[in-house]
């Protein structure tokens, strides 16, 4: 099952939204 | 979130073809730079960032997959337009607005649809008409009422 690979490097994240021509989704998340 | 809303598949596909997912777990220690760095209050938080590192969008709470999405859509249309690119967000908003008409986030995308479509066009119908359908579409929106001034009578 496909799942979403998240990562929590927004600098990077960002790098790559700009190469790959995407927005950034920022999810603050508690786990509690 | 992530037992219902992040196992969609709609959700999935969603998310991997139009953005870079970021997740910061605001109970850890890790997170509290970001936590400070977008004055960050209650969670789910989720924001549309630009590729610069600006957040474009902003919402809170939690959303079952079939506010989700179209929430995620409005969510980047509004992104695109605050980057002036206006065809662009009118397409997403249209899209939402086709394939979710009944969403929550529908008035708000008719709304905005005629906004990024006038400031694209600079043509009057443009933005009245496409308001006109808040009027018919959905009478009791506050966005119906955002553009009520517009209405005879």
């Amino acid at each position: 099952m496909t799942t979403i690979t998240w990562t929590d490097d927004f600098d990077t994240a960002c790098q790559q939204a700009g190469q790959d021509h995407k927005l950034v989704l920022l999810d603050f998340f508690s786990p509690t | 979130m992530s037992a219902v809303t992040y196992s969609d598949t709609q959700v999935i596909d969603t998310i991997t073809a139009r953005f870079v997912p970021v997740q910061i777990n605001t109970q850890e220690a890790a997170g509290q730079p970001m936590v400070q760095r977008f004055y960050q209050v209650w969670t789910p938080d989720l924001r549309v960032a630009s590729p610069d590192g600006m957040d474009l969008y902003h919402w809170n709470g939690y959303l079952p997959p079939a506010e989700f999405v179209p929430q995620l859509l409005v969510a980047q249309a509004h992104t695109l337009l605050r980057l002036h690119d206006e065809p662009g967000a009118a397409a997403v908003y249209r899209e939402v607005l086709e394939r979710f008409p009944t969403s929550a986030v529908a008035p708000e995308a008719q709304y905005f649809a005629a906004v990024a479509m006038y400031k694209h066009s600079h043509k009057a119908p443009d933005l009245l008409d496409t308001w006109r359908r808040l009027q018919t579409q959905y009478p009791n929106s506050i966005w119906r009422v955002k553009q009520s001034f517009t209405e005879e009578g």
